[in-house]
Parts: structure tokens; sequence; C-alpha cells
């Protein structure tokens, strides 16, 4: 990764960028897993917490996973909006894919003021999608940073951060930045921008 | 029930604790229990209790260093004995008994073979998660077989030779398998501060613990260090580990057994695995040690009888594909 300087502001940040782009590198530095060559990374304040693309499927309730690490947090709030309440006596590792990361994506929520998520959406039918961004939607008041290559999901954000080969293509509002030549550029593929109803989708 | 559960457990802990004070080479009737005289007040005194407190420390120190292991090192196959830290240990131990070649008074070997016990402990564990780390559930199997061949037969080597000079040095027999009798309590003082120091750790650590074995990067994010953790407990494991070989040889198994049966009865979570592991390690070894120490008519060392009860629980681990649950 090169010349990354960025800042990530109250509400929903994402970075979109394809496979292989760094994003998960960067997500990585932010917790200090990964210490940069060069530069460094402030956290203003506040907790933070991390939502992983992957993770072992321990043979733990899921009420054991989300007081893991003892926080103290209130995970009640987080757990409704998921649906996740009737879940807590069960076998963490018996939940599908797709439970299995909402357990921790609430975790996550719960738990961090700074809440950075690798890939929330992948593994999620598309109920849950819908779900959790109306979720995110709505949570102004933590700093969340979410990586992903889902050009629907980025368009739910305050901010978006185009990654491509480990250098910022683009950063800014998602109107702005998600443009037909910013996309094409960053995909490699022609990516056109329709306007349907009101609503604005990217076809390849 | 959960329960039930736990208070069947405290039964069976209770039961041979009271089991192990009646049988063992000599048969000491109840009655004498209460109104110990004579031989039975030597034996008891002397021997019998000695060794049953060090069998019930032992067995709740493995059950519980099991547990750590496998949910640090995100493997149901772990414990002291398959990792490879045992053998090193006994290795450990038996090099320790060279330093009488040096005319080293042999009071001092009581303090000097523990430690350096610990230190070869330490060593092949490293050696063990070196070479397994990066191969999925069975590389650090693999790796603690070959760790344990290498360190196992480095002690038959070594305490055959001693032997010769020395014939008091224990057996290899003594060494590989192990043998639980424990004259006098100074040892089981020891033993008792290095189990309740690691219960009480891992106590207040479990939900840590959890965090460590679900995620790396959600252990980073929540400012623990993982690499540094697990390499701090596997110093105490270690040091735990090779404290017990020193005074008893390598007892097996009881580390991969114990934590199994908690889990599938109260729940995978430290917060369950520490407490109940050292619960039911305790009265497994204990049971086993009974087998062991001539009930049978003649001397059996105790990790044969463990590894025959750990075998069917290895082999339905790898049948049913739990140990599959890597990333």
């Amino acid at each position: 990764m090169e010349d990354v300087g960025l800042e990530f502001t109250r509400g929903l940040n994402v970075i979109l960028g394809p496979n292989g782009s760094g994003k998960t590198t960067l997500l990585r530095c932010i917790i200090g897993m990964l210490k940069p060559q060069a530069g460094n990374i402030r956290i203003e304040e506040g907790e933070t917490s991390y939502a992983p693309a992957e993770y072992f499927g321990a043979e733990m309730s899921v009420l054991d996973v989300l007081l893991s690490g003892g926080s103290g947090r209130d995970y009640a709030s987080y757990l409704e909006p998921f649906g996740l309440q009737a879940f807590l006596d069960r076998n963490f590792s018996s939940l599908s894919t797709g439970e299995k990361r909402m357990v921790l994506i609430a975790k996550a929520l719960a738990e961090g003021d700074v809440v950075l998520m690798d890939e929330p959406t992948s593994g999620l039918d598309l109920k849950n999608q819908v779900k959790l961004r109306v979720i995110l939607a709505g949570i102004k008041h933590k700093v969340i940073v979410a990586s992903t290559h889902d050009i629907t999901f980025a368009q739910g954000a305050d901010r978006v951060t185009l990654l491509k080969s480990g250098r910022i293509l683009a950063h800014g509002e998602a109107e702005r930045v998600l443009t037909e030549e910013l996309l094409t550029q960053l995909y490699e593929v022609r990516v056109r921008r329709v306007s349907v109803d009101g609503h604005t989708l990217f076809l390849t | 029930m959960k329960s039930t559960r736990i208070a069947l457990f405290s039964l069976i802990f209770f039961f041979s604790i009271f089991a192990s004070l009646i049988y063992g080479e000599v048969y000491i009737p109840p009655s004498a229990l209460l109104h110990p005289h004579g031989v039975y007040s030597i034996i008891l005194e002397r021997i019998r209790i000695p060794t049953v407190l060090a069998a019930a420390t032992i067995g709740a120190s493995l059950g519980v260093c099991g547990a750590v292991m496998q949910m640090l090192l995100r493997n149901p196959l772990m414990d002291p004995y398959v990792s490879g830290t045992a053998s090193g240990g006994a290795f450990g131990a038996v090099l320790s008994y060279f330093l009488l070649a040096f005319n080293l008074p042999f009071a001092f070997l009581v303090y000097v073979s523990p430690l350096i016990a610990f230190a070869f402990a330490l060593l092949s564990t490293f050696i063990t998660i070196a070479i397994g780390k990066r191969t999925g559930v069975y590389g650090l199997v693999v790796g603690g077989v070959v760790v344990a061949f290498i360190f196992s037969s480095a002690v038959t080597i070594l305490t055959t030779l001693i032997s010769n000079r020395y014939p008091f040095v224990p057996s290899v027999t003594f060494w590989l398998q192990g043998q639980i009798v424990v004259v006098g309590w100074r040892r089981d003082l020891g033993l008792f501060a290095l189990t309740a120091i690691l219960v009480l750790l891992g106590l207040r650590h479990a939900r840590r613990i959890d965090l460590v074995a679900i995620s790396d990067e959600m252990s980073y994010a929540r400012g623990i260090n993982p690499n540094t953790y697990r390499y701090v407990w596997v110093i105490l494991v270690s040091l735990v580990s090779g404290y017990i070989v020193s005074l008893v040889g390598i007892v097996g198994f009881v580390g991969i057994i114990v934590p199994h049966i908690v889990r599938r009865t109260l729940g995978g979570s430290t917060t369950k695995l520490v407490p109940y592991s050292a619960l039911l390690g305790s009265p497994i070894l204990l049971l086993a040690n009974i087998l062991s120490s001539g009930i049978l008519g003649t001397v059996i060392p105790v990790t044969a009888i463990t590894s025959l009860a750990a075998a069917p629980i290895i082999v339905y681990v790898m049948v049913r594909g739990i140990a599959d649950k890597r990333y």
C-alpha cells in the first residue's frame, strides 16, 4: 500500500475495492495487527472493535461469544434489530455462516465506538443484507469503517474510499465517488450507472 | 440439566478421593480411615494421602492445561502430552541427573530438576508450534508427535546411560509412562500452589481466552496481542507440566479427555472449561491411579491407562470431523 492518507469520521465509511486491493490490510493496520512501514494511524477517542471475515467457529454458546473479551457493554439493543435474542443459548458453531457473521457484527457494533468490519455483507442473504444496511444507516454516533466490494452496500455510505492496488483512487461522498468512470477504472470492467424509478443502479 | 451434571461431577470427585484412600497396593478398610492405627496410620500419613493429593492436583492441572491449550491453539486434540511439552520436560528432568556427575549433592536435585524440566518443556512446545502452526489442526498434532519421538528417544538413551552409574535414577518406564507415588508432603505443596495459580488465572482470563480463540483480529481490536498472549500461557503451561513431569514422569491424555467431556456436557466457553476440567480432571486421574497403583496385582504405569481411556475420544473427534473447524 502506498500514500494512504485518510480520515474516517462518524457515520458509515466504506472502503470499496476489488479483491487484493488492500482493504483487509488497511483494516488490520488500524487495529495494530500490521505495522505501517512509515506514517502513523491515530484513533482519536473511544474503543475499537472488529467484525472479521474469517474466524474460528468456537464450540460455545452465542451468549459466551458475545461476552468474550469482557467489554461489559450492553448487547441487548443490538441483538433485537438482528433478531438474535432467540439465539443466545445456541451453540455458535452450529449456526449458519450468515448467522455467525451477524452475531459478530452485532458484537462489534455493541462494543466499539470505532467499529471496523471486513466485508460485512459477504455470506448474508438479501434479507439480512437489507437489514444490515438499515441498521448501519441508523447509527450516526459511531465511526464505522467497512470494507467491501459490493457497490450497492457502498451506496448507503456517508463517505466512500476507492482503493485500487494499495492506492487511493478517490475519496468523498458516495454520490461524487461512485461514478461510471471511477468504477470502471476501479474494477477494470465497463460499469454503467443507471437510474430506475429514482434509484441508482450499477450494471456491468 | 446443567446443575445435575455439575452435581454429578462433584459426586464423582468425592467418590474418587474416598476410593483412592481405600484402594491401593494395600487395602485400607474404611473404618481405618476414621480411626487410623498401626501400619495403616503410617501408610495413610506418609504415602496414601500425599499420593492422593498429588494425583488430585495433577489431574486438575492437566485438565486445565489441556482446556487452555485447546482454546488458544484452536485445536481439540491438544494437551501437554500431545504437544510434546511433557516429553521435553522428561528430557530436562533426566538431564538434570547428569549434574550428579559433577558431584552436586543429591538434595540439590530436588530444586534444580523441575527448573531444567521447565526449560526443556518450553523449548519442545515452541518447536511443536513452529513446526505445526501453518498446517491446520493436524499440523500441531504431527509436530507434537515428532517432537515427542525425539525427546522420548533422548530420554531413553540418557536414562540407560546414567542408570549404570547411578542405579537410583528412575527408570525409562517411569519417565515415559508415569507413576504417581509420593512420599512426604513437600512436593504436594508445590503442586498445590501451581494448580491454584493455574486455575485462578484461568478463571480470571477466561473471557479473554475465549476471544483469542475466536479471532486474532478481534483480539487486536480489543487491545490484546494474541500471539504474545499465547506465548505467556504456553510458558505457564510448560512450567506446570515441567514440574509435574519431574515429579511423576509423563502423565498423558488427561488434558484431552477432560475438556472434551466438559465441552459436551456443559459448553465450551473457557469460563466453564477451566473450573470443570479441574473438577473432573482430579477423579479421572485418581481412578486411573487406583488401577495403576497395584490393585490389579502389580504396578502399571498410569499413562498406559489414561491413553486407553482417551483413544475412543480421539477417534470420535477425528471421525466426526470436529477437528476440521479451522477458518
